[in-house]
C-alpha cells in the first residue's frame, strides 16, 4: 500500500472506513508519522464533508459517510459548520457580491476596462502638432484594441467560471429547499408514527393487563430516511428497564421480501457488536412493513456507550448468507432516576 | 484506565527528543498531540484529548526507562493502539448520562441564527483573496475547481490544502465567536 498511501482514492476509502483492517493500520501509522499526509487527509475530509452537504456524494458514498460521520457529536458539529459555510456561499449571500467585485478589480485595473475605452475621445488639436498627436493616438488605440481583445478572452473565461459557480449555487439552493421540505415531512411522519406506537403500546398493555411495572420495556422506532443530524433517534432506559424494543420500518421494495432478516446492533465506539438476532420475520400493518425485536437492556448498559448502529440484513435467495439492506444510527442513554 | 502522571523532567526530556530547539519542540509536541487526537476521534472515542495525553505520557515513561525510540511519531501509533484497546475494555469507562448533558439555554432557531451570523462575520474578516477562494471552492464543482487550480498555477492537492488552511482559520474564528456570544 506504500506507493499509493497518499492517493486521494486511498484517503477517501480510509475516511469512509472501506480499507481492510491491515491497510487501515498501515495508513494510520503513515499519517501519524507524516505531517503532509496528515494534512492531506484532513483537507480531503473537509472536502468530503462539504460534498456531502452539497449532495454531491453517490448513494453508496453517502451511506458510508453517514454511518461514520453522523455517529458522533463532534463530527455532526463539523457537518453543521460546513453546512453554514455552504449556505453563506450561496449566490443570494452578500459575500458573493464582494467576491465578484474583488475578482474584477484584481484582474483588470479601471483604466483597462471596456467602459473607459468606449468613453475615450481624442481632444481637438490643430496643425502639425495635431497630426503628430493623431499618430500617437492611433498607436494608443491599436494598443488598446489589442488589450481589449485580451480582456475579452479573459473575461469570457471568467464568465464561464462564474456561470458555473452560479449554476452550482442555484442547484444547491434548490436541493437545500427540497431537503428542508423532506426533513419537515419526515419529522411529521415520525411524530405520527411515534404517536401510533404509543397508542398501540397503551392498548396492548391494557389488553394483556401486563404485570410488568412501568419502563420495563422501552420502545424505539427507527425509520429509513429520517436522519436528523442534531437530534438522532434516542431511547432512554431506566434502572427498571429490561428490554429495548426496536421497531425498524422498511422502505418499499419492488422485489418480493426475503424469507427472514438478521439484525445486528453495534456500539459505534470501537465498532463492537453487542447483540444480534437472526430469523426475524417481516410484519405488516396496513401499508407499513417493519421488523420488531426486543433487545435486552443490559446489553446496552454493559456496552458503556450511547451511540449505536443497527444493521438490517436480509437472507439471500439461496439462504446461505445475508446481505446488508439498511443501517440506522441511534442513541441509548441511561437515566439514574 | 489509570492516567499516568508525567514529571516535569520527563516532559522536558520528551520535548528535547522532539527537537533540540525548545520553540520548535513545542510545535512538534502540538503536532503529535493533534494527530493522536484525530486518530482517537476517528475511532469514536469521546475523550480524544485525554487519551492522547495518556499516550504521550506513556511514551515519555518509556523514554525515562531508557528505551531507544527511533521514530517517535511512528512509535506513538503502537502506543496509541494499546491505549485504545484498554479504553474499550475499561469497565469503568464513563457513560454519558442523559441527565448530565448540558442543555443549551438557547432555542435551536436562535442558535442556528447565531452560527450563521458568526460564519458571516468571520468570512468577511478574511483577507479578500482568501474569501474569494473559500467562496469559489464551495460553489464550484470539481471541474470548476480544476480550472481555478490551473489559473492559480497549483495542483488540485495544493489548492485543497490551501483551502483547508483558510477554512481551519475560519472555523476557529466561528467557534470563538459562538463561544463568546
Amino acid at each position: 500500500m506504500n506507493h499509493s498511501s497518499g492517493s486521494d482514492q486511498t484517503i477517501i476509502r480510509y475516511l469512509l472506513n472501506e480499507l481492510s483492517a491491515h491497510d487501515q493500520a498501515r495508513f494510520e501509522e503513515a499519517y501519524l508519522s507524516d505531517g503532509s499526509l496528515f494534512e492531506q487527509v484532513q483537507a480531503l475530509e473537509d472536502e468530503l464533508i462539504e460534498n456531502y452537504v452539497k449532495g454531491d456524494l453517490s448513494g453508496r458514498e453517502r451511506r458510508r459517510f453517514e454511518r461514520h460521520y453522523l455517529a458522533s457529536d463532534q463530527r455532526r458539529a463539523r457537518i453543521e459548520a460546513a453546512r453554514d459555510l455552504v449556505q453563506m456561499c450561496s449566490p443570494r449571500s452578500s459575500t458573493k457580491t464582494a467576491t465578484d467585485d474583488s475578482i474584477g478589480s484584481k484582474f483588470f485595473p479601471s483604466l483597462l476596462r471596456p467602459r473607459s475605452l468606449a468613453n475615450w475621445r481624442p481632444a481637438p488639436v490643430f496643425g502639425a502638432a495635431a497630426a503628430l498627436l493623431s499618430l500617437v493616438v492611433a498607436g494608443l488605440v491599436i494598443e488598446l484594441l489589442r488589450l481589449r481583445g485580451q480582456f475579452a478572452t479573459v473575461s469570457e473565461e471568467l464568465a464561464t467560471i462564474e456561470r458555473r459557480a452560479e449554476e452550482s449555487g442555484r442547484r444547491l439552493v434548490h436541493e437545500r429547499e427540497q431537503l428542508a421540505e423532506e426533513r419537515k415531512q419526515s419529522v411529521e411522519l415520525r411524530e405520527k408514527l411515534e404517536n401510533l406506537y404509543s397508542q398501540l403500546d397503551r392498548s396492548s398493555r391494557e389488553q394483556t393487563n401486563s404485570q410488568a411495572p412501568n419502563n420495563q420495556i422501552v420502545f424505539l422506532a427507527l425509520t429509513p430516511g429520517v436522519r436528523s443530524i442534531i437530534k438522532p433517534d434516542r431511547a432512554v432506559i431506566y434502572p427498571s428497564t429490561r428490554f429495548v424494543e426496536l421497531r425498524v420500518e422498511l422502505e418499499e421494495r419492488e422485489s418480493p421480501p426475503p424469507r427472514s432478516y438478521r439484525l445486528v446492533v453495534k456500539a459505534v465506539d470501537g465498532d463492537r457488536e453487542i447483540w444480534t438476532q437472526e430469523g426475524i420475520k417481516l410484519r405488516r400493518r396496513n401499508s407499513a412493513r417493519y421488523v420488531m425485536v426486543r433487545a435486552p437492556a443490559d446489553r446496552f448498559k454493559a456496552a458503556g456507550a450511547q451511540d449505536f448502529m443497527l444493521t438490517l440484513d436480509a437472507l439471500t435467495a439461496g439462504g446461505k448468507g445475508y446481505e446488508e439492506l439498511e443501517s440506522y444510527y441511534f442513541q441509548v442513554t441511561a437515566s439514574r432516576r | 484506565m489509570k492516567i499516568l502522571d508525567l514529571s516535569e523532567e520527563s516532559f522536558i526530556r520528551l520535548l528535547a527528543r522532539l527537537n533540540a530547539d525548545p520553540m520548535l519542540a513545542g510545535e512538534e509536541y502540538e503536532k503529535l498531540r493533534a494527530r493522536l487526537m484525530y486518530f482517537f476521534e476517528r475511532k469514536g472515542c469521546r475523550t480524544p484529548a485525554e487519551l492522547s495525553d495518556e499516550t504521550i505520557n506513556r511514551i515519555a515513561r518509556k523514554m525515562e526507562e531508557g528505551l531507544e525510540i527511533e521514530d517517535l511519531f511512528k512509535f506513538s501509533y503502537g502506543v496509541a493502539r494499546l491505549v485504545l484497546l484498554e479504553h474499550w475494555r475499561d469497565p469503568k469507562r464513563e457513560w454519558d448520562q442523559l441527565d448530565q448533558r448540558v442543555s443549551s439555554p438557547r432555542s435551536d432557531r436562535e442558535f442556528d441564527e447565531l452560527r450563521l451570523q458568526c460564519m458571516e462575520k468571520c468570512l468577511q474578516a478574511l483577507p479578500s483573496e482568501e474569501r474569494d477562494l473559500i467562496v469559489k471552492n464551495c460553489t464550484l464543482d470539481k471541474k470548476g475547481k480544476e480550472e481555478v487550480a490551473r489559473a492559480m498555477g497549483l495542483t488540485m492537492n495544493a489548492l485543497r490544502i490551501r483551502t483547508f488552511r483558510i477554512r481551519t482559520k475560519l472555523h476557529e474564528c466561528r467557534e470563538k465567536c459562538i463561544r463568546g456570544a
